[in-house]
């Protein structure tokens, strides 16, 4: 695949038009009292910012990456809070949108088939808004202002982690490759000479993004883990030493994600424990069956079809692909994890605030990358009219969710326009 | 039959079970859209059942202006799905007029009937009033005027209205239809692209 200069050019206006918009959310969003921008800039920023006050803003916001740049900025470059916050929303929105090209292009490299100059960056920046199918007769949101997406603006620190969710995914499905195949070249990462940096790399990948908001990790992690665990009893019961050969090879895959996995308990222990979280004895409950699912809409059946159309469709035109891949299974784990975490679990005094949904967004995210992943890779043996015309309609159910998204976005900065 | 065709089968029993039991249906919401409200106070749905044929007691949803959606909104639960008999609106017991310009009738995430205010305030949909002043639509205009008086101001629903209600509770059953679709579906599919 050749990379030329109207290619550059394309990926870097999408990449500033991404920045752009998420900086500008930023800016929307903190006209509005009761948004989660309000709280991380007027609540918890000061609260990081004093002395006095650093071990309770601490505790209210145990993952702090946004924060502490946001105080980077306005400490060294005397930025005022708000604009520093903007910038700061911006430069993780152009993360993503980076890790999102590096995603696509190398998908697209991999089948070494030439793609138009816009496609790359358009799937990227794409990636980085789409939101939920939606339209005022299918009123599925009761709050508008939270939908349950993948690309939830409305949040800061959960906008963060993206970037280090595309990167854990890409990580882990070479790393994979190549556990499971000496020959295995790799299709994100050069893995062929061995995988000690990528276990590091992933190692700080998944620590970053535990920083930025654990909850992508509480995830990913049992989902990998899930995955590793069955791919194990398999391996053990061929009865020819595979099965210990492998557990080898889980433990060492397992070391990496310890570091991440004890911030995580430290920041339950801040959260929960030492009284971070606000409201008076705040802790995690299991719910009835969807209770909290059930508090941002009446159909949750209907709330899933509307937010996963593109990726349901090209599960149905690319079966095979999907659901052989490790991309489609690790993301369809993950969904899982995610879905029985939002179905049962709740903050006690907060249930309303619907934090355990957070995870199941971002196997919705991953959901969505698997997708784009197995219509770029899927090979066609034959040229078939049929086959295309449901390529280009799934191409067109991508394009609607990034119209809704576009359309989430002048909504949100009309306020200011 | 193979062990493969005997789970298919039973996959399939499952989902067509799961389209046909009914579930619980969803609760159906009356939300009204107003573009004026003098008083901010409370509107309530007073309804007659087949057990209980008078208004009164306990079978009183209320609902709460809400200026910053303008919108007005009773949620009656499921379980009066299919047993409302009668309805009355309520309006605040003050002197004031009242502007609406539409009507939603809402199950299960999907907006199942909508009225222009108009057509929902017409005799078509009320029986009777009470302490109701005048209801105006001028032509000029999308809006439907509702003067109320302080003296315990109602409108009576039609039976055409509360049949329309009756039949707003959703069942779910298109959502559960799009989902057996689809599980069923990527099997299918799975199974003949791996064959070919």
């Amino acid at each position: 695949m050749n990379v030329k200069k109207k290619d550059f050019a394309a990926a870097i206006i999408f990449g500033l038009l991404t920045a752009y918009l998420s900086y500008r959310i930023v800016e929307a969003e903190l006209s509005n009292m009761v948004s989660d921008y309000t709280g991380h800039v007027y609540v918890y920023l000061p609260l990081l910012l004093k002395k006095e006050t650093f071990t309770q803003g601490l505790g209210a916001a145990p993952y702090f990456l946004w924060h502490f740049i946001t105080i980077a900025g306005y400490k060294l470059f005397g930025i005022p809070l708000e604009y520093a916050a903007g910038y700061t929303n911006g430069l993780f929105g152009i993360f993503t949108y980076i890790t999102v090209y590096f995603f696509v292009y190398s998908l697209y490299k991999k089948t070494g088939r030439d793609v138009g100059a816009i496609t790359i960056p358009l799937i990227s920046f794409g990636m980085c808004i789409l939101q939920p199918i939606s339209a005022k007769w299918m009123n599925a949101w009761i709050l508008d202002a939270a939908p349950i997406t993948p690309n939830p603006l409305s949040n800061p620190t959960y906008l963060a982690t993206r970037g280090f969710a595309v990167l854990a995914f890409c990580l882990v499905l070479d790393i994979w490759g190549k556990q499971e195949s000496d020959d295995y070249k790799g299709i994100f990462f050069k893995v062929e000479n061995g995988l000690t940096r990528y276990y590091i790399a992933l190692s700080v990948v998944l620590l970053l993004s535990v920083l930025a908001k654990p909850t992508f990790v509480e995830m990913f992690i049992p989902a990998v883990g899930i995955m590793m665990l069955f791919k194990w009893a398999g391996e053990g019961a061929k009865k020819d030493g595979s099965g210990r050969k492998y557990f080898g090879i889980l433990f060492k895959t397992f070391l990496t994600a310890v570091p991440a996995i004890l911030i995580v308990f430290a920041q339950f222990l801040m959260y929960f424990i030492f009284g971070g979280s606000y409201g008076e004895g705040g802790s995690v409950v299991v719910t009835p069956f969807l209770r909290v699912w059930r508090m941002f809409t009446d159909n949750v059946g209907l709330s899933i079809i509307l937010a996963l159309l593109f990726v349901m469709f090209v599960m149905l035109i690319r079966t095979v692909t999907f659901i052989d891949s490790n991309a489609g299974r690790l993301a369809l784990t993950c969904f899982g994890v995610g879905f029985l975490q939002a179905a049962f679990l709740g903050e006690s005094t907060k249930l309303g605030h619907g934090d355990f949904m957070w995870p199941l967004m971002s196997a919705m995210f991953l959901l969505f990358l698997a997708a784009v992943a197995a219509l770029v890779l899927h090979k066609d043996n034959e040229d078939r009219p049929v086959k295309d015309a449901l390529t280009f309609t799934a191409w067109t159910i991508f394009a609607l969710h990034v119209f809704c998204g576009v359309l989430l976005i002048i909504e949100e900065l009309s306020v200011k326009l | 039959m193979n062990k493969k065709k005997i789970l298919y089968a039973g996959i399939a029993i499952l989902l067509i079970a799961f389209c046909v039991i009914p579930f619980h249906s969803s609760n159906c919401i009356v939300r009204l859209h107003y573009s004026d409200i003098d008083e901010a106070d409370s509107f309530y749905l007073l309804y007659a059942t087949k057990e209980e044929a008078e208004f009164g007691g306990d079978k009183t949803i209320e609902a709460f202006v809400n200026p910053e959606g303008h919108v007005v909104e009773f949620v009656i639960p499921s379980e009066l799905n299919g047993d409302i008999t009668a309805l009355r609106l309520d309006f605040p017991g003050v002197d004031q007029t009242v502007s609406f310009d539409s009507v939603f009738v809402l199950s299960g995430s999907v907006v199942r009937k909508s009225y222009g205010a108009n057509r929902f305030f017409s005799p078509e949909f009320f029986t009777g009033t009470n302490g109701i002043d005048a209801i105006q639509t001028p032509s000029t205009e999308l809006y439907t005027y509702i003067v109320t008086s302080g003296n315990d101001p109602y409108i009576v629903l039609s039976d055409k209205a509360v049949a329309m209600i009756n039949k707003g509770f959703s069942s779910y059953f298109v959502t559960k239809l799009l989902i057996s679709l689809f599980i069923g579906g990527c099997i299918f599919l799975y199974e003949k692209e791996k064959r070919s």
